[in-house]
């Protein structure tokens, strides 16, 4: 018959490496500094691509906005707007990056949860805001260009795009993202059940 | 608080020293293959670093240091799927005990030990490290966030289940 008390005894008597521990700090250090540099060149990277494509976008806006009406104010607005998003969800993406990890377990997994939750919502909703937006920016482009050919030639180009843009948009929502999908939702199980599983 | 790098080192230097062990048996437990349980405990001693000029002293230190470990684990096991429940080879055979030279028990009696753990659902598997560093139900409450009630009903049942999966009970 075994006893608790002789298992931990046993648990607590077994051997651990110890020679890694003066060297310990000097790891992890190196470690520390080649995330920092990391993290440093991809938002240095990413702050570059904002102000460029943010300054392309106003200059084109403000140089070429008398010649044109309505549509390209609209093609501008939407590439402006997405833009806007994809830069709010790069940094949302960096924020989740920093994990905090001196809460409580059931605190820790109730973040992760929140994380991935969000993570699935961007994945089903965001690919729809993304692509509406797309679509409003080629529309008003392609109306523009088109304005001197004939009327049919224009609804050609705009069916072309629609169809392009509803047939990526429904490839990457139900055959693209299922596994990444699936793998969030099995996470959240797992995380769900483990929580449940401590409180 | 450490208030340069200098500072920073030597107190992380403190910490593990202090708390190494510990932090290796929690690992252990946890993640059944040795190669994982090593990589999981130097992500341990990172975050720790990550963490340690945030820690603001508002709970004990060695409740700060298993909470980065219980949190990281989790985080860790998540990310590596494939780490969890690894499959047992054909060939691994609990020891009988009875049969085996003496000095050999201790040992032998551990690996039986390690391996019921490896049973236990991942959950489980942090509590009862939690239980077997002789923390007490307070400081895994605080530790893991569940009430002081549940937490006691949960070490029991773990607790049991260790000794029927030791006993070769199911």
């Amino acid at each position: 018959m075994t006893n608790f008390q002789e298992l931990q005894n046993s648990w607590l008597s077994q051997p651990v490496e110890n020679n890694t521990i003066d060297h310990a700090a000097h790891v992890v250090q190196d470690k520390w500094e080649k995330h920092q540099r990391k993290l440093r060149r991809s938002n240095i990277c990413m702050s570059i691509g904002f102000i460029i494509a943010g300054s392309v976008i106003t200059w084109v806006y403000f140089t070429y906005h008398n010649e044109y009406n309505w549509p390209f104010d609209m093609s501008i607005a939407s590439a402006f707007t997405l833009m806007v998003v994809f830069a709010v969800l790069s940094w949302k993406s960096y924020d989740f990056k920093k994990d905090q990890r001196d809460i409580s377990g059931i605190e820790y997994l109730n973040n992760q949860i929140g994380k991935l939750k969000w993570q699935k919502k961007m994945l089903t909703k965001y690919m729809w805001i993304y692509s509406v937006l797309l679509y409003l920016a080629l529309v008003g482009y392609i109306v523009e260009i088109t304005k001197r050919g004939s009327l049919l030639f224009t609804l050609t180009a705009l069916a072309i795009t629609t169809a392009y843009i509803a047939a990526v948009s429904l490839w990457n929502r139900f055959y693209k993202q299922k596994k990444q999908l699936k793998m969030i939702d099995d996470l959240i199980k797992d995380f769900e059940q483990m929580r449940s599983g401590i409180e | 608080m450490p208030e340069n790098n200098r500072d920073q080192q030597g107190y992380f230097n403190e910490l593990v020293k202090a708390n190494h062990a510990s932090i290796y048996r929690i690992c252990r437990a946890y993640l059944y293959d040795i190669s994982y349980a090593d990589d999981l405990y130097q992500e341990i001693l990172f975050q720790i670093w990550k963490s340690i000029q945030n820690f603001k002293g508002k709970s004990k230190v060695s409740t700060w240091i298993y909470r980065i470990a219980v949190n990281t684990a989790i985080g860790f096991n998540s990310k590596n799927k494939r780490h969890d429940y690894l499959p047992i080879p054909d060939a691994f055979q609990i020891p009988d005990i009875e049969q085996i030279p003496e000095k050999m028990e201790q040992e032998a009696k551990l690996e039986k030990l390690r391996f019921c753990i490896s049973q236990l659902a991942a959950q489980d598997r942090i509590i009862i490290s939690l239980v077997l560093e002789q923390k007490s139900y307070k400081e895994i409450a605080e530790i893991t966030g569940a009430s002081l009630t549940n937490t006691g009903v949960r070490i029991n049942r773990i607790k049991e289940r260790l000794l029927n999966l030791m006993e070769n009970k199911k």
